[in-house]
Formats: C-alpha cells, sequence, structure tokens
C-alpha cells in the first residue's frame, strides 16, 4: 500500500498540471478542479491499470470525466465564451495579437469535434500515438480528424475574397 | 501562417490560457487535493479495468424523481425480452424507478448481491430483493464510480433504447450498467443504473432493468432515449 501511495502521489505530482490545463481548456475553471481531482481519483482507484506512461491515460479519463459531467452545449458555451474574453482583452494590442485574435475567433468558430482534435495536439502537446489513445481511436483516423481539422482552420483563417473592383478604365468604359 | 503553421500559430495563440489554466491551482491546493483523494478507500470498489464502453449520460436523481412525481408512472408495454421472462416477484423502488424480480423474490436490506463489493450509492439509493439462492440489488451509481467498476470482459448491451454493459462471472454473479439519459440540460451530476445478480441470467436481469426503466415518464428525456416500446 505503501508503494502504492508513492507511486500515486508520484504520477499526481508529475500530471496535475497537465490534466489542469486539459480540464480547464475545455470547461469553465471551477469545474476544471472538480475534473481534476475526479480524475486523479480515478487513477487513485485503479492504479494497477494506469500505464507506465501516464499523460494519455490520464488524459482519456478526464474527457470521460467531463463528457459524463456536462453536456455538450454548456461545455461549447464556456470555451466560446473564454475565447470571446480573451480576445476582448487583447483587442488592441500590436500585429501579433491581432493575429492571435483572428486565430481564436477561426478556432471558436470551428465545431467541437475539430476544435478537440486541434487542443491535443497544439495546446495539449500531444503527438499523434497519445492524442489518438485519449480520444481512443486508431492512430490513422486521428491522422484523418487531424488532417481535417487543420484545413478546416485554415479556411476559417483565409481572408474573404475582397469585392471585385471597378478598374477606371472599367468605369470610363461605362460612363 | 495561414497553411502550414497553422497549428503553431493555434499553439502560440492558446499561450495566454494556458497561463491562465496553471494558475488555476495554488500549490496548497493541489496538495489538499491530493491528501483528499489518498484518504479514500481503494479497498471498496470491485476489479478495476477499463470500462469498455462510455458510461458517461448524466441525470440528475433529484430531476427524475420529481419527472416521476410530477408525471406518475407512465407504465409501456413490456418488451419482448420481458414476455419471455416472468416477473412476478416484489418490486423494489429505487429513487423513480419501480424495478419487477423474478418469481419468489422478496425484498430485503442485503445489497451485497453479486459482487465482492458494494458501490458507493449515491444519496443511499439502493434497493435489494432475493429468493433462494438468487438476489438482486439496484444502485445508482456516479459515472466516476462505475468507471472503476466494470470490467473489460463484458459486452454492450441495449437496454430498453439506452446503452448497457454486462457482464457476467463463472460464480453466477453477474452486473449490468445502464447509462441512464439526462433528465435535464442543467444536470450535473452523471448517474447510472447498476445491477447486480447472483443465479439470474442475462435474460432475468435485462428484464428488470427494463421493467423499471420503462415504468418512469421522462417528461425532459432526449429524442433518442426513449423508454421500452
Amino acid at each position: 500500500m505503501t508503494d502504492d501511495r508513492e507511486r500515486f502521489e508520484r504520477l499526481y505530482r508529475e500530471n496535475f498540471r497537465a490534466v489542469l490545463r486539459f480540464a480547464a481548456l475545455r470547461i469553465d475553471p471551477e469545474r476544471a478542479k472538480d475534473v481534476v481531482a475526479e480524475t486523479f481519483l480515478v487513477a487513485w482507484r485503479r492504479l494497477d491499470d494506469v500505464p507506465a506512461e501516464p499523460r494519455a491515460w490520464l488524459l482519456g479519463v478526464a474527457r470521460k470525466v467531463i463528457a459524463g459531467q456536462f453536456r455538450s452545449q454548456t461545455r461549447r458555451d464556456a470555451l466560446v465564451l473564454r475565447l470571446e474574453a480573451e480576445r476582448g482583452e487583447s483587442g488592441d494590442f500590436a500585429a501579433t495579437v491581432a493575429d492571435r485574435d483572428e486565430v481564436l475567433a477561426a478556432f471558436a468558430a470551428l465545431r467541437e469535434r475539430d476544435r478537440d482534435v486541434l487542443r491535443l495536439v497544439a495546446w495539449d502537446g500531444l503527438d499523434a500515438a497519445e492524442a489518438a489513445a485519449v480520444l481512443g481511436v486508431t492512430r490513422l483516423s486521428f491522422a484523418v480528424r487531424l488532417h481535417r481539422a487543420r484545413r478546416r482552420l485554415e479556411r476559417a483563417l483565409e481572408p474573404e475574397p475582397a469585392a471585385p473592383q471597378k478598374t477606371r478604365r472599367h468605369i470610363d468604359a461605362h460612363s | 501562417m495561414r497553411t502550414r503553421k497553422s497549428l503553431q500559430v493555434l499553439a502560440v495563440a492558446g499561450q495566454a490560457l494556458l497561463a491562465d489554466a496553471e494558475s488555476l491551482v495554488d500549490p496548497a491546493e493541489e496538495e489538499r487535493i491530493l491528501a483528499r483523494i489518498v484518504a479514500t478507500d481503494r479497498s471498496a470498489v470491485r476489479r478495476r479495468r477499463p470500462l469498455a464502453l462510455g458510461l458517461v449520460a448524466a441525470v440528475a436523481i433529484g430531476v427524475v424523481a420529481a419527472a416521476v412525481v410530477t408525471h406518475g408512472h407512465a407504465v409501456r408495454p413490456s418488451t419482448p425480452r420481458q414476455s419471455h421472462v416472468a416477473l412476478t416477484g416484489a418490486r423494489i423502488q429505487l429513487a423513480g424507478y419501480h424495478f419487477r424480480t423474478p418469481a419468489g423474490f422478496k425484498a430485503n436490506s442485503d445489497t451485497s448481491c453479486g459482487g465482492t463489493g458494494t458501490p458507493l450509492a449515491v444519496g443511499g439509493f439502493v434497493a435489494a430483493a432475493s429468493a433462494d439462492g438468487g438476489c438482486v440489488a439496484a444502485y445508482l451509481v456516479s459515472a466516476s464510480e462505475t468507471e472503476s467498476m466494470a470490467t473489460a470482459d463484458g459486452q454492450s448491451v441495449d437496454v430498453c433504447s439506452f446503452q448497457g454493459y454486462y457482464e457476467s462471472q463463472a460464480s453466477g454473479d453477474s452486473s449490468l450498467y445502464v447509462v441512464l439519459p439526462a433528465a435535464s440540460q442543467t444536470a450535473l451530476s452523471p448517474y447510472n443504473l447498476v445491477l447486480f445478480a447472483r443465479n439470474l441470467t442475462e435474460d432475468q436481469l435485462m428484464a428488470v432493468a427494463e421493467s423499471g426503466l420503462s415504468a418512469v415518464n421522462y417528461g425532459a428525456m432526449p429524442k433518442n432515449g426513449t423508454v421500452c416500446s
């Protein structure tokens, strides 16, 4: 039992922040704390099942806890509101910040399914194998989802095509 | 920026959000959470394996109970499965659910049926019945608790139109986990129905579960969560 406790405490300290970030980027802060506590409670109770590289396993549990506790609409709204607040706070900064706002706006406009995939890679820092494990899908399936999500993000970032402008010659020809 | 580097740009754009997340919990609170977790009893849970299906739907007991009180018990026609299983024993009640039990079963307070341990029933919602050599116990259990109970050795089943997970052991013990429908969009506490049984066939245990689920009128239930029909 002592060994179990030592192992769990090490697991907890090494992964607490990663699980906290994972939760906080998906739901509101207060609920994120509950999700983290519940995730590690599951890990404590199922310590024998926790793999040697536990991060993806833990994030997979956290994802299920989030899915189980909070309706998807609530979760989506919370995230979008946070992203909008984030953009609002930085609205008057320099061009790099404007880029960031633009990216966050494009990201917030994506479907939750796409955001989920992009977050795992861009914000949770997982590689494809880990992210696939978190989602419970094959690596190939994850790669396809990521590719499509990136394409949609890139399309959302593309500027609106400018309206055709009448040239001087064009205007003259009709005057 | 718009094509090859979209992920990198997204990563950079999210740095402020990540920083916010980091500051949510200070080291002292982190330690308090750890202390609370390790103070919980690990021995009370059964075998620990990943649950094969995502037992993730949410239901609020209070809302379910309120729905029952408000709408009464709209008993639906029994399913074909039920027609093959005689459930003439005692009825046991769990929150808003009324489960029928096999012939000869009488309600009792021994809820240790069919398991090496008993799950932590939310709000004390647990009910049981037994007969000579057989028993069944029903619990409302939080989804996270269910995750630590079920093994990976069972199979997905349909219980009415709800997603379920059935597992049996050579000893004659069996378990059925049912993802309950969300009774409210604002429900925050997830619960699952868990039935433990001894010396009941799969059909019998399924029929017991369906008898309870068919007797509840979910006024706010999602369209895909219809009761037995």
